[in-house]
């Protein structure tokens, strides 16, 4: 018995691509000027005959009929070429982005980690960014303030806590980033390809982190390219292929199904 | 297509109805979730730290810049405008004459501005985070409006200054209003900024015209000239722009000179909030955009 905590139902997003907003204000008043004159819009090519087709704003579908029911602790591995729609889904479970079309349930604390480090600010210093990210990924003051040593010992750079974080090296501002987000507790975790901070030891140490989460009730998704990751992590998979979902199964046989599809051999 | 396995759960039906959040296609135009506002509360906390101390980190004089900068421009001013263009100044001390026209100026204009360029400048965080928009503009009116305060008091000190010494200047009960007319200026200028941040969203190179278009504007607003100095039939197109009758009423408050109207005062709310409404609409709705077209 679960309890359904992510619903999407006939889930769809559609983008318009073509040439929109890519035009300099002066430009568009030329042509609209020369459309309200009843003249030949200056702008337009002259080979517009067989460009007009792909000129045109036309609308592309990243998403379309997307349904599939995910349970609390489940851990969902999603997979798929790159372009098959998984940043979409992720844009539209952690709300930076709307559907077009159906519609998705969330239960509980969803955070998402796109990318390690949002919303780091290089002049403020570590312990400053530690509560201002921590606050973006929507934990409170007072939660920040009693994981802060949790959080500082984590990452490793406590001696640095008070150095502006542009003074920081790459690898220890990921790693003071990973740590405020690995100390959420969130409901839900999203993460996009990023297991792969940090050197060997602060990677175990991630995984390990991970691991915990999904033993306090987590829903995890996770999105990788790395077939490994999904077997050890995940007990579940959703394929997308070119914005539909084409497989909702059971880890092992989600790994095969994906592993045909792209015509290569289990590892 | 999509290949199913059996699924080896039952779902607890009941509980179905529970959702914390139901996301679909947005409808309606205006939209403020005054719930979700206040439980983002400590981030605009954060937001405002974040804006207030980074400005002038690394910087000789820190914060002092905060007054030191109204203060130059005021002197400036004082120099060009009544030394060598000899404006009068309803026979307020020139000096707190233009304190306290850049002071509300430089709050009003600082808003806009910067709430102009939000989606440019926070497009790294609004593509892979969800909080509300509408935070980034509350935490710049906020951040302006403690500069604001902190000009305040110097232009007090300068008052106290120039009352002792015998200026032809006194309080009014205008005074009373102050905090509406702060607060309405500042709401004022996150409008405003509301509705270039569409434009400047879309056509890139209005960025570049943002700074000239609040210039000409500045100077439409009686920063450098009293309302009276206007002449009396041009007087209510110039007091059409709402700028006008806070700064006004400001220094009537203050210094019990210029001319205040009740009718003024109150098109200036009226307009004021007409622009604050559409400008959150416009902002919701380029909010919704911008990530799927910047």
């Amino acid at each position: 018995m679960s309890h359904i905590v992510i619903q999407a139902e006939n889930l769809g997003k559609k983008y318009r691509l073509g040439t929109f907003n890519q035009k300099m204000l002066g430009v568009e008043l030329e042509s609209w000027w020369a459309r309200f004159r009843g003249k030949e819009d200056p702008n337009s090519s002259v080979h517009d005959i067989h460009r007009n087709v792909l000129l045109k704003p036309y609308d592309f579908w990243a998403l379309s009929d997307i349904n599939f029911k995910i349970y609390k602790g489940d851990s969902i591995g999603l997979m798929g070429v790159n372009g098959s729609g998984k940043s979409t889904l992720l844009k539209l479970i952690s709300r930076i982005t709307s559907p077009s079309t159906g519609v998705i349930k969330l239960k509980g604390r969803v955070v998402s980690l796109l990318e390690v480090g949002t919303g780091f600010h290089q002049e403020l210093t570590g312990r400053e960014n530690v509560f201002l990210n921590g606050a973006i990924l929507g934990m409170k003051r007072k939660e920040v303030q009693e994981r802060y040593d949790q959080i500082v010992e984590f990452s490793g750079v406590e001696k640095f806590m008070d150095v502006p974080v542009k003074r920081y090296s790459s690898g220890m501002r990921i790693r003071l980033a990973f740590s405020v987000a690995a100390h959420v507790k969130p409901d839900i975790l999203i993460l996009d390809e990023i297991l792969t901070v940090g050197d060997a030891k602060f990677q175990e140490k991630c995984l390990e982190k991970i691991e915990d989460t999904k033993k306090n009730g987590t829903t995890l998704i996770l999105v990788t390219h790395s077939t490994q990751g999904i077997l050890a992590y995940c007990n579940r998979t959703l394929i997308l292929e070119k914005g539909r979902l084409v497989a909702d199964s059971p880890v092992r046989e989600g790994v095969e199904f994906y592993l045909n599809s792209l015509n290569l051999q289990h590892p | 297509m999509t290949t199913s396995f059996p699924e080896p759960r039952q779902t607890i039906e009941s509980s179905e109805e529970n959702w914390t959040a139901v996301l679909t296609e947005p409808k309606g135009l205006f939209h403020v979730s005054w719930k979700e506002l206040w439980e983002y509360r400590e981030l605009i906390g954060l937001l405002v730290h974040r804006d207030f101390v980074s400005i002038y980190k690394q910087t000789f004089l820190g914060s002092l810049w905060h007054v030191l900068q109204p203060l130059l421009q005021t002197l400036m001013f004082v120099l060009v405008f009544s030394s060598l263009l000899k404006i009068p100044t309803n026979g307020i001390p020139p000096l707190l004459f233009f304190l306290s026209g850049i002071a509300c100026w430089r709050y009003f204009a600082d808003c806009a501005i910067k709430t102009s360029t939000t989606f440019i400048d926070n497009q790294s965080i609004f593509d892979k985070i969800y909080f509300p928009r509408i935070l980034v503009p509350i935490a710049l009116a906020i951040v302006n409006l403690i500069r604001f305060l902190i000009q305040i008091l110097l232009l007090i000190g300068l008052y106290v200054f120039f009352f002792a010494k015998g200026a032809t200047i006194h309080p009014t009960w205008y005074l009373l209003t102050l905090p509406l007319l702060i607060g309405q200026l500042g709401a004022l200028g996150m409008g405003v900024g509301c509705l270039i941040s569409a434009v400047t969203t879309r056509y890139r190179d209005l960025v570049m015209s943002v700074d000239f278009f609040m210039q000409l504007w500045m100077y439409a607003s009686c920063v450098v000239y009293p309302l009276s100095e206007v002449s009396p039939n041009l007087r209510w197109v110039v007091a059409l722009n709402p700028v006008v009758p806070i700064v006004e009423a400001f220094r009537y408050a203050f210094m019990g000179a210029g001319i205040v109207t009740s009718t003024q005062v109150l098109r200036g709310c009226v307009i004021s909030i007409l622009v604050v409404i559409i400008g959150i609409i416009v902002f919701n709705k380029v909010a919704r955009k911008s990530v799927d077209e910047v």
